[in-house]
């Protein structure tokens, strides 16, 4: 499994869990959220959906990051896992994928996902997400 | 005759150009433009002799299906993995700038189906990267059916395979 606590402040303030297959991608998405956006706990990442749902099981996440095209678990999947959890409805879901299709966008307005980022992003655009869906301290 | 979901090459080509530009200015505030394949081939016999080079392909299906390869100085690919990840290109290994490359691949190749045909399904498979030489660029430098681009002053070659029979045409 790729898990793995980056920051170590669990206590700091929500949780982030980041899901793609790139590690690449996920330590810009993880530099980003550390750098640019507001106070943050502990970041998470997985390298698909099997491993994030093993990871929700295990700590408390407040906002999953997904792509959607992942090999063993797809983000699709993932997100519909957590849409069958009542436990889990108050996540905040992010998509960030290269599919930014009309059905792709219409699909995730019924997986309760809050935000579709497409890729490519500019690291600003990170910022701007974490703004919006963080509280005002 | 040609099917109306298939792209005509030389359209989808500069559309996939189009795409490799923007993934490059918005992901590694790289300066990139397209370019002819002699300027490509101008730029391989500046760059140094026995240069390896990494070949990411990603596969798509829906619509119509095929698979688009970048090409690209294994120098190159850790350049721009270091401004994507905000560290210095010498600190990463080859699993990391072999990760980037397919993942600029996925980019490349999402964003340039997404732009052409955003009402369309379609799934792309995991990038496969391989190494390659300079011997191969030269050799997908003279295809004409591959595009060049220029990234940071080093050569990027594209390469869009649709399997679609009535694309072909």
């Amino acid at each position: 499994m790729t898990a793995e606590v980056a920051t170590g402040r669990e206590q700091a303030g929500p949780n982030i869990l980041i899901v793609d297959d790139s590690a690449m991608m996920r330590a810009m998405i993880k530099r980003v959220a550390l750098v640019a956006g507001p106070p943050i706990g502990a970041i998470f990442e997985a390298a698909n959906g099997h491993d994030a749902l093993a990871i929700l099981e295990a700590h408390p996440i407040q906002f999953v990051f997904t792509d959607l095209n992942m090999p063993v678990m797809t983000g699709t999947e993932l997100l519909r896992a957590m849409k069958a959890r009542d436990e889990w409805r108050a996540i905040v879901r992010v998509i960030i994928s290269t599919d930014g299709s009309d059905s792709r966008r219409l699909e995730a307005e019924d997986l309760a996902v809050t935000l579709y980022v497409e890729k490519p992003f500019r690291p600003e655009v990170m910022r701007d997400v974490l703004a919006s869906i963080t509280p005002a301290p | 005759m040609c099917s109306p979901r298939s792209p005509q090459r030389p359209d989808a080509l500069a559309a996939l150009g189009a795409a490799a530009v923007r993934v490059a200015e918005e992901s590694f505030f790289a300066f990139a433009e397209p370019c002819d394949l002699a300027r490509v081939a101008g730029l391989l016999r500046a760059r140094p002799g026995a240069e390896p080079w990494l070949l990411a392909a990603v596969a798509f299906t829906g619509p119509f299906e095929g698979v688009v390869r970048v090409a690209l100085p294994r120098a190159l690919a850790g350049e721009l993995g270091g401004a994507f990840c905000g560290v210095r290109p010498e600190t990463l290994d080859d699993a990391q700038i072999t990760d980037f490359a397919g993942e600029l691949a996925n980019m490349v190749c999402g964003l340039w189906l997404t732009q052409t045909h955003r009402t369309e399904r379609f799934a792309l498979a995991a990038p496969i990267v391989t190494p390659a030489d300079d011997e191969a660029a030269s050799a997908a430098a003279a295809d004409p059916a591959a595009l060049g681009v220029v990234l940071n002053e080093m050569p990027v070659l594209l390469t869009l395979v649709v399997n679609s029979p009535a694309a072909e045409s």
